[in-house]
């Protein structure tokens, strides 16, 4: 009898063989001293090679219905062409037209780099290299005791306000410590003394509470974009803009929200919940969603301070980050994420150039949209964005010469939605003009 | 009324590559452009609607349904990913969408034995044959048991053997969520399977 069989969780991890060169190791000798967890791997081996082998038994390609393809034509063709909306715009694409818009373009581009702004602007590194590699999702903005944080948990080491913490990257408090982020993608994360989180391995993706209290602070989420989220070994937390504590302690986890709402899923059960500002939830081992009374949370944080740690730490901001030149943030309804990201890197622009021109029917979708709404008149859209490391965008401000914020978020999310080539030496800056005309 | 209109780019570039012009025909509703599209993507979108739906006498339904969803969706296709994980994307989502259906249409608690039996194919099979045709049906009732977006997950990397990398790709969901629905996904079904006489053999007997 073993007392220490390693977890179902971490036998599929090392069936996989996704364990870190030290744990699988570790289970590796652990699995020799210990006949029943053998034996349970072992189950879990064959059951993986009977499904695989059924996989091989079905056919490679099911195969076809003989008149599948023309049953498809056919109701295709009574649809008529998809998305009549944007069709229109795929028409000048072909031949004669090619000219006449490059005829129109080419003085339009003179005209945008007479006004003494580069097209593509992209920042040479500076001085100082970038301490991580990978992609950066979050900055350390301030922290206070005891506060680790590296690449894995293997290589941690003591946290400093600055550090730039890459994807899949770990930070982990100790008993008095306290920390905050500053995340990429937008929004704040304080976490609580004992505490380890461990980073998405890329901006837009869910953070893993392995343990402790986290307080939340997301800035809205554009349409289209993925919403934060949370993961415990228990649950699943999403947002849109919300404020909300996460506490995950003995299996279970608790989630108290105090501005906006959040999806709170069972991952045991699927059962989920919507819990809104106000109100808090808790989910153990067993699956089941339960109301707790709001506030509850705030025990397991007992000696730290209730209101705003923020308030507590020192907070000692990265080095000035160059921030994109030019005209101040628009205070509108749109909330500018927090800018965590100094772009040093370069970028290829033709290749930038390439990717955003894939995208010249969502941009006139965005457009037609507006001169429906608005009026057919010229606007001209100067976006500055940063990409990050992965080619993803990070902050991006979008000007435009009209006063339209749903234009400017339209043009937002479409930039957004675009893979980029990764940048070399770390986050790039571009900007990038576009002229819309009816 | 439509309004023509022009987005004027920094520079014209108007050459797109193959997939992009092959996209843009469909979108002009150049029916030759969607069929062209059909023919290389139906073998990988059947296998995949076949795999997470198990013996279901409407995979040919659903393979269909998917091709008029991506022709319908064609418009949305942003080129932020692969034309051919797009799809994909489309693909399992309709799949899923069948399941869905399929779960409201059923009353009742689904069990294991509450397949249908399969539909009788031409000749008759070896008896290694039925053996598996037996696990395979005991297998999909088991799935059954599973939430769709759990279903899916266990098929594509159990039996397809897609990496979870490649799953959240075509799922659109952070990698994170796909291993931990994968894990949950397994740890129920293992256990089914496991207490499955039909697989015990393979499973290992004996059970420690």
């Amino acid at each position: 009898m073993s007392a220490h069989a390693p977890e179902l969780r971490r036998l599929f991890a090392f069936l996989d063989g996704r364990l870190p060169p030290r744990d699988q190791l570790e289970t590796r000798v652990h699995l020799e001293a210990c006949p029943a967890c053998r034996a349970q791997l072992d189950v879990l081996r064959r059951t993986r090679g009977a499904l695989r082998e059924l996989g091989e038994r079905m056919p490679v390609v099911p195969p076809q219905n003989p008149n599948a393809e023309a049953k498809l034509m056919q109701e295709v063709a009574r649809r008529g062409a998809p998305g009549t909306r944007v069709q229109w715009w795929w028409l000048p694409v072909t031949a004669g037209a090619t000219l006449l818009l490059a005829l129109l373009v080419l003085p339009r581009l003179r005209g945008a780099s007479a006004g003494g702004e580069p097209v593509t602007e992209t920042v040479a590194p500076g001085p100082e290299a970038p301490a991580a590699e990978g992609d950066r999702v979050a900055t350390v903005v301030a922290l206070r005791g005891q506060v680790e944080d590296g690449v894995s948990a293997e290589a941690l080491h003591p946290g400093k306000a600055g550090d730039d913490l890459p994807g899949s990257a770990v930070i982990r408090t100790g008993g008095d410590g306290e920390a905050r982020l500053a995340l990429a993608a937008g929004g704040e994360i304080a976490l609580g003394p004992a505490t380890t989180l461990v980073l998405p391995p890329d901006a837009q993706g869910v953070l893993r509470l392995d343990g402790g209290t986290i307080d939340v602070h997301v800035t809205p989420r554009k349409e289209g974009e993925r919403p934060f989220g949370v993961e415990t070994a228990v649950a699943r937390i999403e947002a849109i803009g919300t404020r909300f504590r996460v506490v995950h302690a003995a299996g279970a986890t608790s989630v108290d929200v105090s501005e906006g709402k959040v999806r709170f899923v069972s991952l045991p059960s699927d059962e989920e919940q919507l819990v809104a500002a106000g109100k808090a939830a808790r989910v153990d081992g067993s699956g089941r969603v339960a109301e707790i009374p709001a506030g509850s949370t705030l025990v397991a944080v007992a000696e730290a301070p209730a209101e705003a740690p923020e308030a507590a730490l020192t907070p000692e901001p990265p080095a000035p980050a160059p921030e994109p030149p030019g005209e101040a943030v628009e205070p509108g309804e749109v909330e500018v994420p927090i800018q965590v990201t100094r772009a040093r890197g370069t970028i290829d622009g033709a290749r930038v150039r390439a990717r955003v021109s894939r995208q010249r029917g969502a941009f006139q979708s965005c457009y037609a949209d507006y001169m429906m709404r608005v009026a057919p008149q010229p606007v001209r859209v100067n976006a500055k964005f940063i990409v990050l490391d992965d080619g993803s965008v990070g902050s991006i401000d979008v000007n435009l010469t009209v006063e339209d914020p749903t234009l400017a978020q339209c043009v937002e999310r479409v930039f957004r939605a675009i893979e980029f080539p990764r940048p070399q030496g770390g986050p790039a800056r571009v900007f990038y003009p576009i002229d819309l005309s009816p | 009324m439509a309004v023509a209109a022009q987005v004027v780019w920094p520079e014209a570039i108007l050459v797109g590559s193959e997939t992009e012009n092959l996209v843009g025909r469909c979108l002009t509703g150049d029916a030759d452009a969607f069929r062209e599209l059909y023919r290389n993507h139906r073998p990988h979108v059947a296998r995949l609607v076949q795999r997470i739906l198990g013996p279901d006498s409407e995979v040919e339904d659903v393979i269909q349904e998917a091709f008029i969803q991506i022709h319908r969706s064609l418009p949305s296709f942003q080129g932020s990913s692969l034309l051919s994980t797009w799809i994909h994307r489309v693909a399992v989502n309709v799949a899923l969408q069948h399941i869905r259906r399929r779960k409201r249409q059923r009353a009742g608690p689904v069990t294991m034995v509450a397949e249908p039996p399969e539909p009788s194919s031409g000749d008759p099979a070896p008896e290694e044959d039925v053996l598996w045709r037996d696990r395979m049906r005991k297998l999909y009732a088991a799935l059954d048991t599973l939430s769709p977006k759990k279903r899916a997950v266990f098929v594509l990397h159990e039996i397809e053997g897609m990496s979870a990398e490649d799953i959240a790709k075509t799922m659109h969901a952070p990698l994170i969520t796909v291993r931990t629905r994968l894990f949950y996904a397994r740890k129920a079904l293992y256990a089914l399977l496991a207490a499955d006489p039909s697989f015990h053999e393979l499973v290992g007997g004996g059970g420690g």
